[in-house]
């Protein structure tokens, strides 16, 4: 049993000595949220944040998140309950199929709470481990400012969202 | 074909080392594992034991020493761009840090790990081969020191014995003042170097004393450019002009021996060497105009 926080909550886990953190989240937990595409840590659809810094939770072994803070996109908001992110990606179709945005979302969560007021050039280029298939990177890009802005209205650039 | 190993976490480095005694070969030190973790799910290797060094302490963290910065191997890529502004000898460390995959890789790639890989595209290793980087290495009959550039001994090869595990690499951080910078091309942000060059010069009252220049991804191992050094031990930094550069940078393309392969050709490998190793110069030299220490 290995023990680590996820999305708040301490949870008690049975995982396997060669699980991916990424594997134990979804089979453990249900957290679907967590999308694994190419399993080899290039495209980041599978980033979740653990103690604060993104990681791609394919390229993780469980045992190494143990005593860890893990979010996933199910810590961020709800469907009543939108996180300010969440909500820019929608405002600017930051999205087509929408299989990356977990990912993108994570990764601009992590990189907003470091960089409160990028420039579009610096939101691109931390936007640059992960790939969306779709194309739709220039809304993604706009999503991302759109967030920083809401974000700074809100004067609450705080750790877990 | 689902495959497994056995984990085994020890509290101590020393704990570490009798594990992978006793196991042997096929149980792996797990430091980062974002290389490991690819190419033992490709089936490339074969792990019974993980010996997972993530808890251990005493092998994270950069510190700066009298004389010497010594960055920890379990200290991460990204780590290594935080500590940027530590040091000049830093600062090209951190750039290159930056360089390498993604933010969200390099929050669990090791330095330790990357060096050993050991795969020829490494970007770090032409510039710690440039900035006279020392391995210390822990094993079963104690420490040893080593070069980085006799660390690296061929394609995923080091100069590690079984046992054996990097505990740091050491920066030595000279009287003179040292600027370097490393330079690749690659074919996006997050892409490996298809060809790079380092170089790192020290000088004392505006004359050079040290010159280190080193390819990456032209060999197994990085390439010392030591005609082209010899050209500018001895220089001024203000009387050294363009076609002087050119000079230097020209003996690059007579050591590189790269292969072809579907990143690149040989020949544009070859051919980019002299231009890298120019950018490279010329980026160190220009870090001379600034503020003086």
């Amino acid at each position: 049993m290995i023990r680590m926080t996820v999305n708040g909550r301490t949870f008690d886990l049975d995982a396997k000595p060669h699980e991916r953190l990424c594997d134990l989240l979804r089979r453990a937990l249900g957290l679907y949220g967590v999308r694994v595409s190419c399993s080899e840590g290039e495209c980041g659809s599978c980033t979740v944040i653990m103690d604060g810094e993104p990681v791609t939770s394919c390229l993780v072994l469980a045992m190494q998140a143990e005593g860890r803070e893990v979010v996933t996109i199910e810590g961020l908001g709800s469907e009543d309950d939108l996180h300010p992110i969440q909500e820019a990606f929608i405002e600017e179709q930051g999205f087509q199929c929408a299989f990356c945005t977990p990912g993108f979302i994570m990764a601009a969560k992590a990189f907003l709470d470091e960089n409160p007021d990028p420039t579009e050039a610096e939101a691109a280029m931390a936007m640059s481990g992960n790939i969306c298939r779709c194309g739709a990177y220039p809304y993604i890009v706009k999503s991302v400012m759109n967030a920083a802005a809401k974000l700074r209205e809100e004067g609450s650039v705080s750790n877990t969202g | 074909m689902i495959r497994q190993f056995g984990y085994l976490r020890p509290d101590s480095i020393d704990a570490a080392i009798v594990m992978k005694t006793r196991h042997g070969e096929r149980a792996r030190y797990w430091a980062g594992g974002t290389d490991l973790m690819l190419q033992w799910r490709r089936g490339e290797v074969m792990i019974d034991h993980c010996i997972d060094l993530t808890h251990l302490s005493g092998l994270d963290g950069i510190e700066a020493l009298p004389g010497e910065i010594r960055i920890g191997a379990m200290a991460t890529l990204d780590d290594l761009d935080q500590a940027s502004s530590m040091h000049p000898v830093m600062q090209a460390l951190g750039d290159t840090a930056r360089l390498m995959c993604t933010k969200q890789t390099r929050t669990l790639a090791t330095v330790g790990g990357n060096m050993c890989n050991a795969s020829p595209g490494a970007d770090l290793s032409p510039l710690f081969v440039a900035l006279e980087a020392r391995c210390l290495i822990e094993g079963p009959n104690g420490r040893r020191e080593i070069s980085m550039e006799n660390f690296l001994t061929g394609v995923n090869r080091t100069a590690l014995d079984g046992q054996e595990l990097l505990r740091a690499i050491v920066v030595p951080v000279p009287q003179a003042r040292r600027e370097a910078s490393y330079r690749r091309v690659a074919r996006t942000v997050v892409d490996i170097a298809l060809v790079s060059a380092a170089a790192s010069l020290t000088a004392d009252a505006g004359t050079i004393k040290d010159a280190r220049i080193a390819l990456g991804s032209v060999a197994p191992v990085p390439v010392r450019v030591t005609e082209g050094e010899r050209l500018l031990v001895g220089r001024s930094l203000d009387d050294i002009d363009s076609a002087h550069l050119e000079e230097v940078a020209g003996h690059a393309a007579t050591v590189a021996r790269p292969i072809s392969d579907v990143r690149a050709g040989a020949g544009y490998r070859t051919r980019m060497c002299p231009v890298l190793v120019r950018r490279a110069l010329a980026d160190a030299l220009g870090r001379f105009g600034g503020d003086e220490e």
